[in-house]
């Protein structure tokens, strides 16, 4: 009786990956791409100032540093945790670098160091409640999101830093081009974006990142320190978080202790649009930078075509649930295949 | 309650203004009214493990659309059904959202606080409300106090307070909450609508946020998109603080009663104190940090404890042998 059922059941259910969503959560970073494509074309169309190369230069380093945040945030949320404090690590260890900077010329680009510093410490103060204390990420970051802001706006005193106050060398460090035609900002993202994907993707703590974001439990009964891990992905996260808060410090020139405020809804919004899942375990680093050169470009279209700053903030919200509900859709999809396939397994 | 009667005292050795009764009663309303009104929603969606981080959000479309039907001629009684059932709707929005794609409530009200946010500035405009567009009925609630005394909204805040114990500590309701907090896969095989029961927690949350609405706009006579943005962070140390588990099940109503008593006075206190804004903020979130840090250490101490007690246990029975 089962034997006869067999071949038609194999014959309905679709041979697995043809499924329109396995093809679709396999190429996620494609489809990004396909978007992000899509949506140039609208504007191209829509816009004549968007296709100019100072544009579409504007564009693209607009999105480098969003793009090197959204990767950090994209390695804490593989395994499946939240970093809402990532605005915050930004602008201490931007405004406290800055400050070194200014009081300290003679020490020269070493100081570059500090702001990567400061964020690391605070990634594993991060990462060390959540991994060790077990206490929901959300909760402990937020707390961190105020502690961090109120540190930066108590040590600052009501002063700012000026573009006076900061040597050559740091903006040249971002604006200048070692490579001829290709900025430093450029160079830089596109390094971090290949080696934190080679770290996630060949090493063994990249491996395990993935396995402890798709099971948390299992991954402890396999023998994973799992609270290790976690503590690590903060602490890159906050490491990452710190170099764009030098890089995005000495880009705009300006700190002021409410630098970068709000900045995390953007960051989770490229990770959740790039095609990370917010359920942890699945998409990569490529994808969250891409999301974030989505939401830039559709920040600047919508500014070019005359939009309202109200759908604007608009777009950032609706960009994460809009992501939210179509990955969760996906999945369900998937795990739905997976099951009905397993069924027939067992009754093999 | 140690903690709270500590504070008080610091409060007052730090301000010579502190204690006397009509401050104690209006700090009361002033600091903890519309924070504790949120804290109660917050809490019963936390109880059934889910979050809702756009109430801030919710309330501040509120306050502005409150204003918009005040400028309107809008009676207060209409105006005020509309607010409330417009802000259930908002929360349930949520809700229904989160259980039919059963997605994670973090990042979706994260995403819903960014659109009610954006709602809020297109309701409202850049600047707002002022005093002006307020007629005397809409501020009656947070402003006005009976025989000069008790604030209305404080009234209103400890009637909440009751109404909320009924619920979830002496109905049906309550006990399900609890039940969808510690185990919703048993809760659901028990035959509960689990989902429902998720959705309407955000109904409520939402509600309390419209409720919340209602006083800030007599307390502040002004409305805009950008209102109560910083709260969050307040009530989430008082919902952490009050001893209500953030994974869901756990915590009592009195517990959060005391620790909105805490964190307000200690507020309330630094304000008086002349400790400015980001340095209370600052304070507020190490109070939050050490809320979650302070368990866990106790924790790590009973198991080194518990621990040592085994191993002299060992070395006891192996020397009776």
């Amino acid at each position: 009786m089962s034997g006869a059922a067999l071949p038609d059941s194999r014959m309905t259910v679709e041979a697995p990956g043809r499924h329109w969503s396995v093809i679709i959560l396999r190429n996620r970073v494609i489809g990004v791409l396909i978007f992000e494509v899509i949506i140039a074309v609208v504007f191209v169309f829509s816009s004549k100032q968007f296709l100019t190369i100072s544009n579409l230069n504007t564009i693209f380093l607009n999105a480098c540093i969003l793009s090197i945040l959204a990767c950090a945030e994209g390695v804490v949320i593989i395994t499946r945790n939240y970093d809402v404090s990532v605005a915050s690590t930004l602008a201490l260890a931007a405004f406290v670098g800055f400050d070194l900077i200014k009081k300290y010329p003679e020490v020269g680009p070493v100081l570059v160091l500090v702001p990567i510093l400061i964020g690391l410490v605070c990634g594993l103060i991060n990462g060390a409640i959540v991994g060790y204390g077990k206490v929901s990420s959300i909760f402990v970051t937020l707390a961190t999101l105020s502690v961090y802001r109120g540190i930066v706006t108590v040590y600052a005193q009501g002063h700012q830093i000026e573009p006076k106050d900061i040597g050559d060398w740091v903006r040249n460090t971002v604006t200048g081009s070692v490579l001829p035609g290709i900025s430093n900002l450029a160079l830089i993202t596109l390094a971090v974006i290949v080696v934190v994907s080679v770290l996630l993707r060949y090493t063994r703590i990249g491996r395990q990142i993935y396995a402890i974001g798709s099971n948390p439990s299992a991954s402890t009964f396999y023998g994973l320190k799992v609270s290790r891990v976690v503590l690590g992905a903060y602490a890159l996260c906050g490491a990452l978080t710190g170099l764009s808060g030098f890089l995005f410090a000495a880009r705009s020139s300006y700190v002021v202790p409410w630098f970068a405020q709000g900045l995390e809804l953007q960051v989770i919004g490229s990770v959740v649009v790039g095609g990370i899942s917010v359920l942890g375990g699945s998409g990569n680093v490529v994808g969250a930078a891409l999301g974030a050169m989505v939401l830039t470009t559709m920040d600047n279209g919508l500014i070019l075509v005359g939009t309202s700053e109200v759908i604007r903030q608009l777009l950032y919200g609706a960009a994460i649930v809009g992501a939210c509900t179509f990955d969760a859709i996906v999945l369900q999809q998937v795990s739905g295949l997976l099951k009905s396939r397993r069924r027939r397994g067992t009754r093999r | 309650m140690v903690f709270v009667l500590c504070s008080v005292v610091a409060a007052s050795l730090l301000s010579p203004l502190y204690l006397n009764a009509f401050q104690i009663l209006y700090s009361l309303q002033q600091t903890m009214g519309i924070a504790g009104i949120l804290a109660i929603g917050f809490m019963v969606v936390v109880l059934v493990g889910e979050i809702d981080l756009s109430l801030p959000a919710i309330l501040a479309i509120c306050t502005v659309s409150f204003a918009r039907l005040s400028v309107l001629g809008m009676p207060f009684g209409w105006s005020a059904l509309i607010l409330l059932a417009l802000a259930t709707a908002l929360g349930l929005a949520n809700g229904i959202l989160v259980v039919s794609f059963s997605l994670p409530s973090m990042a979706v009200t994260l995403g819903m606080m960014g659109v009610y946010r954006a709602v809020a500035l297109w309701i409202g405009g850049y600047e707002g409300f002022g005093a002006d567009a307020f007629g005397p009925a809409y501020i009656f609630v947070g402003e006005k106090a009976i025989a000069g005394v008790v604030p209305v909204s404080l009234l209103l805040l400890v009637a909440l307070f009751v109404i909320a114990y009924l619920l979830v500590h002496r109905s049906v309701y309550g006990r399900l909450l609890y039940a969808t907090g510690n185990n919703r896969r048993a809760t659901f095989l028990s035959g509960h609508n689990v989902k429902a029961i998720i959705a309407s927690t955000y109904g409520i949350g939402g509600l309390m946020a419209g409720i919340g609405a209602l006083v800030y706009i007599g307390q502040y006579q002004s409305a805009r998109s950008d209102n109560e943005a910083n709260i969050l962070l307040f009530v989430v140390a008082c919902i952490a603080l009050g001893g209500v588990n953030l994974a869901g099940g756990k915590g009592t109503l009195f517990g959060l009663i005391m620790s909105i008593l805490l964190l307000g006075t200690i507020q309330n206190g630094m304000g008086l104190a002349n400790i400015n804004g980001p340095v209370q903020v600052l304070v507020i979130g190490l109070i939050l940090l050490a809320s979650m840090i302070v368990p866990l250490g106790i924790r790590a101490v009973g198991r080194v404890r518990s621990r040592e007690e085994r191993t002299l246990q060992n070395s006891a029975s192996a020397g009776s042998k």
